[in-house]
């Protein structure tokens, strides 16, 4: 087992598994090094990560050196699109974990490999500037694990420097959330826009505010800002941040957006406009266990109860099947949620 | 209480599961009557008073023991029951599965913010075993999304009863979905809800790392009421805080017995509204007990 949900993603359906392996029993060792037949690979990774780790992990090293090059050249020179970057760097950091795991094995070169694709990525679309900044925070933990330390602290420092604007302001903005957050009580009494003071989400506002003013692609800070707003009542405000980070390209934020955004239309009592939020959340992120529930949730208050338990019990159908990583899991985590909720961000 | 669209009157056939036969508008209502803390046998209609939203209502049948029911384990498997607690809890687990009947049907569903576990319905077997030893413990607690997921999760076999055991060793962490929405679901599920605990049950203060939606504009951010109490006591329930002599293995076979006590009393309403809130009120008429049932059912 490669990958932490290995063995379940064996079970996923039988025609998109023989589909996956089909691909990549077509590329013979041989043939590997060809663009065309590495970006096949990489396609097989998304289906079927296990297999495609087996694979790649088959390959000389020093044999990926073109077509990797070949993939992060500009676009307009046959290079790939980020999503198909980010996607490759992914195959390699799991690869470079499995050898992590297993040694000995060219754990750093795979990181390498990775590194290069992160940086065509954020290069090609500033939107993707969200894998290079968690893919980093990764890379380093798993670079000290070899012992490289210096090349941990370089890859840091590096990627630092290439942070856009916003970044550390919106770093700045989640401790910000999560203190005020964490720092509500309770307020006995009849407050009807709820029940809690609500003291120091301004702050954490305006630094949201300030992190998308400075980088506007910096979506993730649209769905935090929009939880803030809606915590404190806002609406309208919260709506528009949920419609604009519905746009990112990002699963994990444009999944929140939607489920956020269907909570939102609820407290309206918009069932309808809740309940499609939610099924479109739920297309964005299929095995998303928050999305299913919030729609049995709705089914239930629209008197819809039987298809509301088939919801639920396909959702464990799901869970008993495949690892499921809910992006509402790692809201908490940002940057420090480890590989699994990267792969989750890549992997179909 | 079981509201039910095809299914009414009970009707026990020689060699058979007993099963339910239609009509459209029966409801069941599932009783524990006890004196001192015991169960009390061998009442009949007579025993009874029903009020559906105030109204008294016709008993047409009283079942005692024969229903065959289906028990779901929702087990808190997170980060805080690593070690003795987890198999502690496991041997609760199976201790519970060991005191249901050929007849009955268990499920698992293993929660920390990730719901988990086996959740086809089976008699008690092997592959129940198996699911109750491989679960590990990690994670926060999403309590509220898996209270939800549990009183939705019923086996759809006609004429069962439903009993779910819920327990926790915390508080809600990390759910989506907030307590509101749970205890609004309870008033749509036929299940009776026995939840077991290690804390005392305190008002959740804080957001801590929850949601934080509201679904409706008067909802509160955060619910004032008590979770569990309000959840058992809106199922016909009980709450167990589990800190005594008992071992945990004793409270699951203890509910499960107990639950086996209990009265499936059915009416059809009779001078109430047809939709709504049906408030539930059910007494005991010709002797001295205390009675737990729901307190009432959605239409």
């Amino acid at each position: 087992m490669r990958t932490a949900s290995g063995s379940a993603k064996r079970k996923i359906s039988m025609s998109r598994t023989v589909l996956a392996a089909a691909a990549i029993l077509a590329l013979s060792v041989a043939q590997i090094p060809s663009t065309a037949n590495y970006r096949a690979l990489v396609a097989a990774y998304r289906e079927s990560p296990d297999a495609a780790i087996d694979r790649i992990l088959a390959i000389p090293e020093r044999d990926l050196g073109a077509a990797i090059e070949a993939a992060a050249r500009p676009q307009s020179n046959g290079g790939w699109p980020a999503a198909d970057l980010v996607a490759a760097a992914m195959l390699h950091t799991d690869a470079a974990v499995h050898l992590i795991e297993h040694p000995p094995g060219p754990a750093v070169d795979h990181l390498n490999r990775a590194e290069t694709l992160a940086d065509a990525a954020s290069d090609r679309s500033p939107e993707y500037e969200w894998f290079e900044r968690e893919w980093t925070s990764i890379a380093v933990t798993l670079l000290n694990q070899t012992g490289s330390v210096t090349r941990a602290s370089e890859v840091a420092r590096r990627v630092a420097a290439r942070r856009s604007p916003g970044w550390d302001v919106f770093v700045r903005a989640l401790d910000a959330e999560d203190r005020a957050v964490r720092a509500q009580l309770y307020t006995p009494g009849p407050r009807a826009d709820g029940n809690m003071a609500k003291e120091g989400f301004g702050g954490a506002k305006k630094l949201f505010e300030e992190a998308l003013r400075r980088s506007p692609q910096l979506l993730d800070a649209a769905v935090h800002l929009g939880r803030m707003e809606m915590v404190d009542d806002r609406e309208d405000r919260a709506s528009a941040a949920f419609v604009k980070a519905a746009a990112s390209t990002r699963r994990s934020t444009a999944y929140l957006a939607k489920l956020f955004a269907g909570a939102m239309a609820e407290r309206r009592n918009a069932f309808g406009d809740a309940e499609a939020h939610y099924r479109r959340a739920l297309v964005v992120a299929p095995g998303s266990q928050a999305a299913r529930l919030a729609l049995a949730q709705v089914l239930v208050r629209t008197g819809r109860s039987l298809e509301a338990r088939q919801v639920v019990d396909e959702q464990l159908q799901r869970a008993a099947a495949i690892p499921i990583i809910d992006p509402w899991w790692v809201y908490w985590r940002h940057g420090k949620a480890g590989v699994a909720a990267l792969r989750a961000e890549i992997v179909k | 209480m079981k509201v039910l669209c095809v299914l009414a009157t009970l009707t026990l056939v020689a060699g058979q599961v007993p099963t339910f036969r239609s009509t459209a508008d029966a409801v069941t209502v599932d009783v524990l009557a006890t004196a001192g803390n015991r169960p009390i046998g061998g009442l009949t209609a007579a025993d009874f008073e029903v009020r559906d939203n105030g109204v008294v209502q016709s008993i047409d049948s009283v079942r005692f023991e024969d229903v065959p029911f289906s028990l779901l384990l929702a087990l808190d498997t997170s980060d805080s029951v690593k070690g003795a607690g987890l198999e502690e809890l496991q041997d609760a687990a199976r201790g519970a599965v060991a005191t249901v009947r050929q007849a009955d049907r268990v499920s698992l569903l293993t929660f920390s913010e990730a719901l988990g576990g086996l959740p086809a319905w089976t008699p008690a077997h092997t592959s129940l075993a198996d699911a109750i030893g491989a679960a590990s413990a990690a994670g926060a607690t999403g309590l509220y999304d898996a209270a939800f997921a549990a009183l939705m999760h019923t086996d759809g076999e006609a004429g069962r009863r439903h009993l779910v055991i819920l327990f926790t060793d915390g508080h809600d962490t990390a759910s989506w979905l907030p307590a509101p929405a749970v205890l609004d679901a309870a008033s749509h599920s036929d299940a009776v809800v026995y939840a077991v605990t290690t804390e005392e049950p305190r008002l959740d203060m804080t957001l801590e790392l929850r949601s934080g939606i509201r679904l409706s504009r008067d909802a509160l951010l955060v619910d004032r009421r008590m979770f569990l109490p309000e959840l058992v006591a809106r199922t016909g329930g009980d709450l167990f805080v589990e800190r005594g002599s008992d071992t945990l293995r004793q409270v699951f076979e203890r509910i499960v017995t107990e639950f086996r006590t209990r009265y499936v009393l059915s009416y059809r309403p009779e001078g109430v509204a047809a939709s709504g809130w049906h408030s539930i009120d059910v007494r005991l008429k010709t002797i001295k007990g205390s009675i737990k049932a729901r307190r009432g059912y959605q239409r």
